[in-house]
């Protein structure tokens, strides 16, 4: 069996080459297939790798290739084709193809212990966390008001805008309902228990769960590629007191003062709504929130996000510590973070509920 | 007296074994430079010594304390004496490079921060990074950062310091330089250098005892100066700078 190779090998030729290469493959003559080089001038890297991929090909097939008429100009890129880099790591087993049950069995086996990987972490971090409690003095201020910034601070005209709305929101779409009992006044508890109990609470949290807690994961993240982590524990620097704690109290603090910004706002909101559409006065808005709402909706909000700002930080740092390498490992951990931390941030909520009902407040 | 005992070190990564047995030792006030190709596990073996990374067996002896698997508590202590300086710097980006600089002696002396900031200059000065204190890592060239990586990992004076290829990327002269300085340190201050290069010219200025990693285990080891008229090809193709195609 033989192939006349063209005077170019190069992406142009290389279809032809392979069609006549899968022509000898389809039925062999022989044991030994040459290929003749009588006419080549130009070989570029493109046609090396053809030429490769043809030998493998071959080979499998237990067809012996020689190559004749070599021009001593390409002979040394023909080296390459018997390349095996002397000296090297040891190269491990290719990778296999896995079945069903390989995946599902290494896929559980993977989430029991990202699983148990997050109980440890969390372990580690209450550890430490508790013990700056208890001592304030060791919490790192400066790094800690610089989070309450990126995470307050910053956040308040996105959360200010969108509870405002909420609450205007909530008011438009029960003012006509209202109207035909002529129970305008009711908008008032309607709006405000809504907001202060569950939506600000929630809406701020999810809020800053994609904003600040995808940011923390994407900045351990990104540390951890450019290897700051291990330069930080080479040094022996506690990873949760300069990593986590500063994040966790940021959070803790920032949290619900943003609540109680979207609070304010998402009343004002509905205030506007029915001023306008219900036609009740702003002095009788206020009169009746004094009147009819108690604090306690107000207080159980507020305490609810305690726990929240500690899932999203929490989640937040474990994922970029899971960063392994590559920008690609940052990305997938910043979507996990979020989505892992908005839903247990409603989990939690939801738990609350059922919580709040048993006990009747 | 051996400051690294190296014994029978198996690594790997995945089912990849990047390390199989190696064993060497490196002597106090040595200058110990580490040889190889790319990707042959010169980074992850000085990974191995700082115990970054955990070893699948064997030991590793770090100033008489065997750390192979010393739980996390006692190893900070235990690695106290070891500097590391990253083959990427890996300085920390939002701090400047004096604050850098002073990390490792804010977490480790009660010094005040006057004396501290300006300890951590004359680290700077040391390397030639005089006049950038205040400069940010994204604000300085690649071989500024390994230098400013340098003067870190010399932060605390350690009593071995592990450099992964602190010459690569800079210009003849600073290289120069940053050899003298390492001749220096290790004069003066007797530090014990554990040092991955690639560089010729630093190899035969400042190597005493260098070993050859290939293939998982120790090709060559000894004096470059002998091992460049070594028998064993690569092992002289390595110090006479030739491809394989040149053969
Ligand atoms: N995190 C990792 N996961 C899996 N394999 C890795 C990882 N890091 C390195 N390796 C593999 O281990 C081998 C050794 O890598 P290492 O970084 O130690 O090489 P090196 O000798 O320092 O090379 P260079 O001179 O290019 O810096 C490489 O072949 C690489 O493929
Ligand atoms: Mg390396």
């Amino acid at each position: 069996m033989q192939i006349e190779l063209p005077k170019k090998i190069d992406l142009d030729t290389i279809p032809d080459i392979i069609k006549e290469v899968d022509q000898i493959l389809a039925n062999p003559s022989g044991d030994v297939l040459t290929l003749d080089f009588f006419q080549v001038a130009h070989l570029d890297t493109s046609g090396l790798g053809t030429l490769v991929r043809s030998m493998e090909r071959c080979q499998a097939a237990q067809i012996k290739v020689e190559f004749v008429n070599v021009d001593p100009k390409l002979s040394h890129l023909l080296e390459f084709v018997n390349i095996k880099d002397a000296v090297d790591a040891i190269p491990g087993p290719p990778p296999k193809k896995r079945g069903f049950f390989e995946k599902l069995g290494r896929n559980t086996t993977w989430y029991l212990k990202d699983s148990l990987g997050f109980f440890e972490f969390l372990g580690k971090a209450t550890t430490e966390l508790l013990k700056e409690l208890v001592r304030p003095y060791k919490i790192r201020w400066a790094d800690t008001f610089y989070y309450i910034e990126a995470t307050g601070v910053n956040a308040l005209p996105i959360v200010g805008l969108i509870s405002l709305l909420l609450g205007m929101i909530i008011a438009f779409q029960s003012a006509d309902q209202l109207k035909q009992f002529g129970a305008n006044i009711f908008v008032v508890e309607l709006v405000a228990i809504s907001m202060l109990r569950e939506l600000s609470p929630l809406i701020t949290s999810i809020l800053i769960a994609g904003r600040s807690g995808s940011a923390f994961t994407a900045e351990i993240g990104t540390m951890k590629v450019s290897e700051e982590v291990d330069a930080m524990r080479v040094i022996g620097l506690d990873l949760t007191e300069y990593l986590v704690a500063p994040k966790f109290w940021a959070l803790l603090i920032s949290l619900p003062l943003l609540v109680v910004w979207a609070d304010v706002l998402g009343l004002v909101g509905g205030a506007l709504i029915a001023n306008w559409k219900l036609d009740i006065p702003y002095y009788t808005f206020i009169l009746r929130l004094h009147e009819k709402v108690a604090v306690r909706h107000l207080l159980l909000g507020l305490g609810k996000c305690y726990f929240f700002a500690a899932i999203i930080s929490i989640v937040g740092c474990y994922r970029g510590m899971l960063v392994a390498s590559g920008a690609g490992s940052v990305g997938r951990q910043t979507t996990s973070s979020v989505v892992t931390s908005i839903f247990l941030v409603i989990i939690a909520d939801a738990i609350f509920s059922i919580i709040f009902t048993l006990l009747d407040v | 007296m051996d400051v690294i005992e190296v014994n029978k070190l198996v690594t790997q990564y995945g089912a990849r074994i990047i390390h199989n047995e190696l064993t060497f030792t490196v002597k106090l006030g040595e200058i110990f430079i580490i040889l190889g190709g790319s990707g042959c596990g010169k980074s992850t073996l000085l990974k191995h010594l700082s115990r970054l990374l955990t070893p699948k067996s064997g030991q590793i002896v770090i100033d008489g304390t065997d750390v192979t698997f010393l739980h996390q508590e006692f190893l900070q202590q235990a690695m106290r004496p070891v500097g590391f300086m990253f083959q990427s710097g890996a300085l920390f980006g939002s701090l400047t490079l004096l604050e850098n600089v002073a990390v490792p002696l804010y977490k480790y002396t009660s010094l005040d921060r006057d004396t501290i900031e300006s300890i951590a200059r004359i680290k700077l000065v040391m390397v030639g990074l005089g006049g950038f204190e205040g400069y940010y890592p994204h604000e300085i060239s690649g071989g500024m950062k390994k230098r400013a990586g340098v003067a870190r990992a010399i932060a605390l004076d350690p009593k071995i310091l592990l450099l992964d290829e602190p010459s690569a990327g800079l210009d003849p002269i600073s290289a120069d330089e940053l050899d003298d300085l390492i001749l220096e340190l290790n004069k003066v201050l007797g530090i014990t250098f554990v040092i991955v290069t690639h560089e010729l010219h630093s190899i035969f200025k400042i190597a005493q005892r260098v070993i050859m990693l290939g293939r998982g285990n120790i090709l060559a080891e000894g004096n470059p100066h002998v091992l460049k008229d070594s028998e064993k090809p690569w092992v002289s193709d390595f110090f006479n700078r030739r491809g394989k195609f040149k053969r």
